[in-house]
C-alpha cells in the first residue's frame, strides 16, 4: 500500500481476474492516482473483466511487446516519461 | 432516471475533442434529429429532487422548463449545420468514440466516452447553454454542465467558487509564452471546455478578473478571445503552481504466475528505458525472506567474516 501511495501511476494487468489486481486498482482510483488498465486478449474482450470496471479503457495486447509498446505510447502521450525526446 | 432529451437509436454520434489534453471537451454530433420530449414520471432531477438530495444549485443553473433551452434542443437544423457524418451507423460511431478516446481524450473523458457507448440512449445532452463551433472536424461541440452531473465521474475540480478564478487564471495564463505577452486568439468555448465551466460562466470570471486587474481582454470575440495578463496575474499563477515533484516509482499490479513472468519483464523493462525505477516486486525473494524473519521466533546470526549482513 505504501508503494501504491509512493507511485506516480500504477498499472493494472487483469489477466486472470486475480482480485489483489482489482483491490490495488481500486485503492489506486481512490487516491486520484493515475491507473493503467490491461488484459491480455483480442480487441474489446471486454467480458473476461468484472463488470464494474469494463468502462475503463483497456490495454488488450497479444504479446510482451506489443503491451510494452503501448505502455510506452501512453506514458509518453500523457507526459508521464523522464526521457527527454 | 427519464432523460428530458434523448437522442435516438439511429442517430449517428461522432466525438471529437478540443486540443486540450485535460480538458473534458467531448462533442458530439447527431446526423438525425433530437427529440424534446417531456417525462411521462415525474422529474428526478428537478429542483426539489436536487436539494432533497443536498445539491446545490449553481448561478449558471437554468431553469428545468426553460422554453428557450428547449427551442434550442429542438432545433434540428442547428446539428445539421454543422457538418454532420453523411454515413455512419452506430458500430461507426462506436469506433469514432472509441478512437477518439485512446488516442486523445483523457481518463475522465474516456469514462464518458464509454457511457455513451454503453447506454447509447440515455443521458445525452441537456443542452442549456450550448457551445458550439466548428471543431476542425464533423463535430459539434456540446458542452453544459448538466450532463457532467449525469455521469458517474463529474469533474469536480473546484472546491468552492473561489477556486474558479484560479482555474480560469491559471488556463488563460497559461497560453502566454511570456510575461507582458497576450495569448493568442483562441476560442472562448474552448477555453470555458478547459476550465470545465459553461462559457457565459468562464466569460463572466474573466470580465471580473479584468475588473481586478489582474488581466486585460484584448478582444471579446467568442471566437477570437484573447487576454493579456498583468503582474498580478503571475505572481498568482507563481504562487498557484507550487507542486510537489512528480514521483519516479510506477506499480505494477498482475498476477504472479509463471505465465505472467515474461509480461512483467517487458514492463519493467519499458519503465526503466522511461525513466522509472525498476517496480517493487511483493513476492521478490528478499521480501519473502524479510518476512521469514519477521514471523520467526528467534534468530541466529553468524559474523564469520565480517559478515555485514548479518547485523
Amino acid at each position: 500500500m505504501a508503494e501504491i501511495r509512493a507511485c506516480r501511476f500504477l498499472i493494472a494487468d487483469f489477466t486472470g481476474n486475480r482480485q489483489a489486481v482489482y483491490y490495488e486498482a481500486g485503492f489506486a482510483e481512490g487516491l486520484s492516482i493515475p491507473v493503467l488498465w490491461c488484459c491480455r486478449g483480442q480487441d474489446d474482450d471486454t467480458k473476461q473483466l468484472n463488470f464494474d470496471t469494463r468502462q475503463h479503457e483497456h490495454i488488450f495486447w497479444k504479446d510482451e511487446a506489443d503491451l510494452a509498446s503501448r505502455l510506452r505510447d501512453k506514458i509518453r502521450r500523457r507526459g508521464w516519461s523522464w526521457v527527454k525526446p | 432516471m427519464t432523460p428530458e432529451v434523448q437522442g435516438y437509436a439511429g442517430s449517428t454520434w461522432a466525438a471529437t475533442c478540443s486540443t486540450s489534453p485535460r480538458s473534458l471537451t467531448t462533442a458530439f454530433a447527431c446526423r438525425s434529429w433530437f427529440v424534446a420530449r417531456s417525462s411521462r414520471s415525474p422529474p428526478i432531477r428537478g429542483g426539489d429532487a436536487k436539494a432533497r438530495n443536498g445539491y446545490n444549485p449553481r448561478p449558471w443553473d437554468c431553469p428545468r422548463n426553460a422554453p428557450s433551452a428547449r427551442s434550442t434542443i429542438t432545433s434540428t437544423s442547428t446539428a445539421r449545420s454543422f457538418g454532420p457524418r453523411k454515413t455512419g451507423s452506430t458500430e461507426r460511431t462506436a469506433f469514432l468514440v472509441r478512437d477518439v478516446a485512446s488516442t486523445r481524450l483523457d481518463v475522465t473523458s474516456t469514462k464518458i466516452g464509454m457511457a455513451f457507448l454503453k447506454r447509447p440512449r440515455t443521458s445525452c445532452c441537456i443542452c442549456l447553454k450550448l457551445a458550439r463551433h466548428q471543431t476542425g472536424s464533423d463535430a459539434l461541440l456540446v458542452l453544459t454542465w448538466e450532463n457532467w452531473k449525469d455521469f458517474d465521474h463529474p469533474p469536480g475540480r473546484a472546491r468552492g467558487p473561489e477556486e474558479y478564478y484560479d482555474i480560469v487564471l491559471q488556463e488563460l495564463a497559461s497560453r502566454c509564452r511570456y510575461p507582458g505577452d497576450s495569448t493568442p486568439a483562441f476560442f472562448a468555448c474552448q477555453a470555458a471546455a478547459a476550465c470545465e465551466l459553461p462559457t457565459t460562466v468562464m466569460l463572466g470570471i474573466s470580465r471580473q478578473l479584468e475588473e481586478s486587474n489582474l488581466w486585460k481582454i484584448g478582444n471579446k470575440d467568442l471566437l477570437r478571445y484573447s487576454v493579456t495578463p498583468q503582474r498580478d496575474a503571475w505572481e498568482r499563477m507563481a504562487n498557484l503552481t507550487v507542486r510537489r515533484d512528480p514521483s519516479r516509482r510506477a506499480f505494477v499490479a498482475m498476477w504472479f504466475d509463471p505465465s505472467m513472468r515474461p509480461a512483467y519483464d517487458a514492463i519493467a523493462t519499458m519503465l526503466q528505458d522511461e525513466g522509472y525505477r525498476p517496480p517493487f516486486r511483493v513476492d521478490a525473494p528478499p521480501i519473502t525472506t524479510l518476512c521469514r524473519k519477521r514471523r520467526a521466533k528467534s534468530m541466529t546470526g553468524s559474523w564469520r567474516r565480517s559478515a555485514l549482513a548479518a547485523s
